[in-house]
């Protein structure tokens, strides 16, 4: 854009308007949203008498500091120009016309009470500052930042080759000591696409406090329009929402922990149409079976068939029982366990097919030996991985399995491996953890285990994945949250 | 009223499978019954014999819920082979699932002449004869 006309069409709009939820500030007062009406901002209507309300600077007349890498023309008084006439435009404090090399910039450098505008009109500017926000801004974006009670940050030209040119703007706020606050270009441009267009613009911002606490702040900002549907006033209105933030951000909990349970819900009663009518199926249709041949020998077979229907269906219903147990057993208490002591236990159960199978099993919980977990669900845990790795090992090679803890965080991760069969991922990826699902011809698999893993771990918080490829074999991943032990 | 050569069984449930059998051998209309494990090992027979018209079956009983691969699998890979297979099979699910998604899935399948829910008894089994004649 040519920067006279940018200038006289853009800023005067701009530079008030920006101020308007800059100068909404941020502050957390009290319990229950408090409207206030923030300021209302006048903008000349640049469609008529546009003098009447304008002081001209001609360019030609403007302060000039030239320090090689830093070329400004400073329109009111600013470093070592000065000129008592020329300090201030109404709020309109500083509107300094920069050009930094390529490469250079200003580094980090305090600022407060001031709202701090900056456009660029070519090449490439980067933001740093102490709130954590980093940001390039280029030609067409405008970047604002409250400095409040005191912000620290620094200008880049990151860009080696070219120049940046930008106009600098500061603002002074209607209200002392907010707190800083910074607003992304994104944020800016939907601010001011939208207000332009007389629309109402409204965003929820969240921002740290002094003191660190995170609070929510609501801006209304509504745009007057003039005869010709042109905006010319604006009034911005600012509420405190962070109770109702907070009550959201709950909202959002609770209704993740319901999907889980409408999920397990589903999982039930898949179980009982699935796992529970077929054996009731398969007994009354035997017994009538039984009832209407004549044939002796074929009555004898369909009898003894009923003995194995009834102990499966005895083992499904044991498991639901199991399985509901977990998830009703919310009171269930950890305590800190040594994975080492543990591991060590459980493997002894498995001693016979250790040597039978010649399986070698290593451990190594070196980087974290501890978690704060109910014991009773890491035994299960262990004892359904090494049973399944022993289980489902490869007739080629001797089974070796591997365990190990890894601290990532707050929380530790354990994982089993082995060079066992595998699961082909691509196809049973989803019904892995799933009940009564088996993914190899095994007369002992049910399709148990790993549903009561995956229930033991994500009733404490945790979760549970895989990975595995056939015939190499496979690793699975427990992680235990939160273990700052 | 023309016979059926060849009727395959695709489930792992052994009581269901002893007594579709008799079923099927009551009706007097079915030469032979072949029984499959699992998905996997009825589309290997299949993949073996698919030029092979005489052992290729008129009819599978397809159960949904099996191990190593269920009925869904079977038919996804199925769906591939059957263009080049010398004879038509119809595909029947037999499924003690009543769960709604899956008779929705089921016919959606282009492959699958009909949805069955457990228990199978004769009249469905003369029925689903009759109808391939």
């Amino acid at each position: 854009m040519d920067r006279k006309e940018f200038l006289r069409k853009g800023l005067l709009g701009t530079g008030a308007l920006i101020a308007a939820p800059a100068a909404v500030g941020m502050k957390v007062n009290s319990e229950s949203p408090k409207h206030e009406i923030l300021g209302f901002n006048h903008l000349p209507q640049t469609n008529s008498k546009i003098m009447e309300n304008t002081v001209l600077h001609k360019a030609a007349t403007r302060g000039d500091a030239n320090h090689g890498w830093l070329k400004s023309r400073h329109t009111f008084s600013f470093a070592n120009y000065y000129n008592p006439e020329r300090m201030n435009f109404g709020v309109l404090r500083v509107l300094n016309d920069d050009y930094v090399a390529p490469g250079m910039g200003f580094s980090a450098h305090p600022h407060e009470n001031m709202e701090i505008i900056s456009i660029p009109l070519e090449g490439d500017l980067e933001h740093k500052d102490n709130m954590g926000n980093v940001s390039v801004i280029r030609s067409g974006d405008i970047q604002l930042m409250s400095a409040g009670t005191g912000v620290l940050h620094s200008e880049y030209n990151k860009n080696k080759e070219q120049p940046v040119k930008f106009l600098q703007i500061w603002v002074i706020p209607n209200k002392r000591n907010a707190t800083p606050c910074y607003h992304s270009k994104e944020f800016i441009r939907d601010l001011w696409v939208t207000i332009a267009k007389g629309e109402i613009w409204r965003g929820e911002m969240k921002n740290k406090a002094k003191d660190g606490s995170v609070y929510w702040g609501d801006t209304t900002i509504v745009p007057f329009l003039n005869e010709e549907n042109k905006p010319y006033r604006y009034v911005a209105i600012r509420a405190d929402i962070t109770p109702r933030k907070k009550v959201e951000e709950e909202l959002v909990k609770y209704s993740s922990a319901l999907e889980y349970q409408n999920q397990q819900l589903i999982d039930f009663c898949y179980i009982v149409s699935h796992n529970l009518r077929g054996p009731i199926l398969n007994i009354s249709m035997l017994v009538d079976f039984i009832e209407k041949t004549a044939d002796i020998e074929k009555q004898t077979e369909a009898f003894s068939k009923i003995k194995p229907v009834i102990s499966h269906l005895m083992e499904v219903f044991d498991e639901l029982v199991e399985s509901i147990q977990v998830k009703q057993d919310t009171e269930i208490i950890s305590e800190e366990l040594d994975l080492e002591e543990s591991t060590k236990k459980v493997l002894i159960g498995f001693k016979p097919l250790i040597e039978k199978y010649k399986a070698e099993v290593h451990f190594d919980f070196s980087e974290s030996d501890r978690i704060d977990f109910p014991r009773k669900y890491l035994d299960s845990i262990l004892t359904n991985l090494i049973s399944n790795a022993i289980k489902y090992r490869s007739p080629e090679r001797d089974p070796r399995i591997e365990i190990k803890s890894k601290k990532q965080n707050e929380d530790v991760l354990l994982t089993v491996s082995d060079n066992g069969l595998g699961i082909d991922l691509e196809m049973h990826r989803d019904k892995i953890f799933k009940i009564r699902k088996t993914f190899h011809e095994h007369p002992d698999a049910r399709g148990f285990g790993l549903f009561m893993v995956k229930t033991q771990v994500e009733a404490m918080g945790g979760s549970i994945w895989l990975d595995s490829e056939p015939d190499k074999g496979s690793t699975f991943y427990i992680q235990f949250k939160n273990q700052e032990l | 009223m023309k016979r059926v050569h060849n009727l395959a069984i695709v489930d792992d449930d052994d009581a269901f499978v002893f007594l579709t059998k008799e079923m099927v051998a009551e009706t007097n209309m079915v030469d032979n019954i072949s029984v499959f494990k699992n998905g996997k090992v009825a589309l290997d027979f299949i993949e073996m014999n698919r030029d092979n018209e005489e052992e290729l079956p008129e009819i599978i009983l397809l159960d949904l819920s099996m191990p190593v691969m269920d009925g869904w699998q079977f038919l996804e890979k199925y769906a591939q082979l059957d263009p080049a297979l010398a004879k038509k099979i119809s595909i029947y699910i037999c499924t003690s699932s009543i769960s709604p998604d899956d008779v929705n899935r089921a016919k959606a399948q282009s492959l699958v002449s009909n949805f069955m829910v457990k228990p199978v008894t004769p009249e469905n089994l003369i029925s689903m004869i009759r109808q391939l004649n």
